[in-house]
């Protein structure tokens, strides 16, 4: 013993790093094992329709919300309550996103599934890394195609949009709000005047139509 | 032992060479020299952001009708002239046609109140009465893409004493013969348009100021989703080597990242009347307070429509054939795709002969 560990010191280390690695593959096995045999993977699934805890339907959610739709006090700087609106927009937007993640990932699971079972013949055996990555593009873009087309895909898809918009609205009203303290005209500004130059421009160029035909037919 | 070990000629080897002749490649390209819509044109008009360009002719001119063509909100004109040999553009000239171009520019926030109205009844009818205006003609031939088809269709029918030839290229008409199509991988933009409420619409419009070109990219990618995965790794690899086709890929690039923002009030129109609701086939659609018939669409037309467009169903453009006024309506049906019947090598003589022949037997 004294000898090999002479002839290689790191001997015992080597095998103790080993015995170590042994051990945690066998406990990650167990937990997987305890992971397909439990009720995790609803759990989980249900807590990313939840938004983990932040949207709506949870306590944090809930005071947020009660926050922004509080009784509203005339002479009160409402900024506090559109940062609230921001915050419980930003909580929705990442419930919105968790939920969309677990419909999207479907059908990469269903792919994965599909190629790991194919038999392979002995075309395929000889084949290089080419063809087996074209075997899995055609296999996966079918199943993220056919998953597109889904009402599930499709609601998820839907409700992150809405999630989203009202995000950006709400950041917005934000800027608009500090545009308006500083005294720096707000998008709100610069719509309403586009709006004016396009009614304005439509005007002007329906009078020079007008006069046109008019000069045309010789009433001037 | 692995068979690029001897003699450095296997896999690896050729991978390492590859990456070798693509750094030297791509450190002497720059932007500029990526060059799309490169065929010489001179600005004739400018009306608010859009223009009207006349293409210099490169041959003897063979129809004498000018020919006025219009692109969609969504992308640019740019398309049709990606490069020298993959370009309408430069394919028509060729055929001896006097070409005009309207561009509708880069709309952004400002555009936001424009309607699909405007564009129809006075970007393209001042075009029109330019072209008119310059060359002494009294009606010309439109000559429509995707949604600039729509524009035209509507334009012809509005303004039939204007019109000598309606050109249809890949372009929809009815918004839900998608569901005719049985090609699970078409029509993905308008089941996902229907799905939506028509107040997702008007608030992402009213947020965003107009339809975000970088949103409309990316309901594209979904579209063919593996592709969009594998077009910076394994086909830029592929690629990347070889000057010709390295070029063709930036030029392509260069062309899909040009998308400015859709105008705002058009892109409801676009979305919720046409998309949604799909009031051009129904007769319902109206601009700037005119029903738009497509049964007064008199002037003879050519339908132009690509067989494999996941984009617009070839089936929501084939519908025109049963709306149309005119008994001079024909159809031309193509391989290929929605981008790929501009920009593939396969489709550039077939696509311009067609169009120009069919206009050389009405000129």
């Amino acid at each position: 013993m004294a000898e090999e560990s002479q002839a290689n010191p790191f001997g015992p280390i080597v095998a103790q790093w080993m015995e170590s690695w042994r051990a945690m593959a066998g406990a990650t096995a167990g937990i997987g094992e305890t992971w397909s045999n439990s009720m995790l993977p609803f759990i989980v699934k249900r807590a990313a329709e939840s938004g983990f805890g932040m949207t709506a339907g949870n306590d944090l959610a809930e005071a947020i919300e009660r926050m922004a739709k509080g009784p509203r006090l005339a002479d009160v700087l409402d900024f506090d309550r559109k940062l609230a609106h921001l915050t419980a927009a930003w909580s929705d937007l990442q419930g919105k996103l968790a939920a969309y993640q677990v419909v999207a990932a479907k059908p990469w699971m269903r792919a994965a599934q599909q190629f790991s079972a194919r038999q392979p013949d002995g075309k395929a055996k000889d084949a290089g890394w080419r063809e087996h990555l074209g075997a899995w593009n055609e296999l996966a873009n079918e199943e993220l195609i056919a998953n597109q087309r889904t009402e599930e895909f499709l609601v998820a898809q839907k409700q992150l949009l809405q999630a989203a918009t009202e995000y950006r609205a709400r950041q917005s009203e934000i800027a608009d709000t500090i545009a308006a303290v500083l005294g720096i005209p707000t998008q709100r500004d610069f719509d309403e005047v586009t709006r004016q130059l396009t009614e304005l421009r439509r005007e002007v160029r329906a009078l020079e139509r007008r006069l046109g035909e008019a000069g045309s037919r010789g009433d001037a | 032992m692995s068979s690029d070990q001897p003699n450095g000629t296997g896999p690896f080897a050729e991978m390492t060479d590859k990456m070798l002749k693509a750094g030297k490649l791509l450190s002497t390209i720059r932007d500029d020299d990526v060059d799309v819509g490169a065929t010489p044109k001179t600005l004739i008009m400018r009306r608010d952001k859009v223009e009207l360009f006349r293409y210099a002719p490169i041959t003897e001119q063979k129809v004498r009708t000018p020919v006025l063509l219009a692109y969609g909100l969504i992308g640019r004109y740019t398309m049709a002239d990606l490069q020298e040999d993959r370009s309408l553009v430069r394919s028509l000239l060729a055929q001896g046609l006097d070409l005009w171009l309207v561009d509708w520019g880069q709309p952004n926030r400002t555009e936001r109140w424009l309607t699909i109205d405007d564009y129809v009844d006075d970007y393209i009818h001042a075009a029109v009465e330019r072209v008119c205006r310059e060359t002494g003609h009294d009606r010309i031939t439109l000559l429509g893409i995707c949604e600039g088809g729509v524009f035209t269709t509507c334009y012809t029918a509005l303004h039939p004493d204007k019109v000598k030839g309606l050109v249809l290229t890949i372009t929809p008409i009815d918004f839900h013969a998608d569901r005719d199509d049985p090609d699970t991988h078409h029509g993905f933009l308008n089941l996902w348009t229907r799905s939506l409420e028509r107040s997702d619409i008007d608030k992402l419009v009213d947020t965003y100021g107009g339809l975000p070109g970088e949103f409309m990219s990316s309901v594209f990618s979904l579209m063919t989703p593996m592709r969009s995965l594998t077009k910076y790794n394994v086909d830029l690899i592929d690629v990347v080597d070889d000057e010709a086709k390295l070029m063709n890929f930036l030029r392509m690039e260069k062309w899909l990242a040009d998308r400015p923002a859709h105008p705002g009030e058009a892109a409801k129109q676009w979305l919720k009347d046409l998309y949604q609701d799909n009031k051009l086939v129904k007769g319902e659609f109206v601009l700037s307070g005119r029903r738009v018939d497509l049964s007064k669409l008199t002037a003879p037309v050519l339908n132009v429509f690509a067989l494999n467009d996941h984009i617009i169903p070839p089936t929501c453009s084939r519908a025109l054939g049963e709306h149309v006024g005119t008994k001079d309506y024909s159809e031309i049906e193509l391989p290929g795709g929605h981008v790929g019947l501009f920009v593939s090598s396969k489709s550039q003589g077939s696509l311009s002969k067609g169009i120009s022949e069919w206009l050389a037997a009405r000129d």
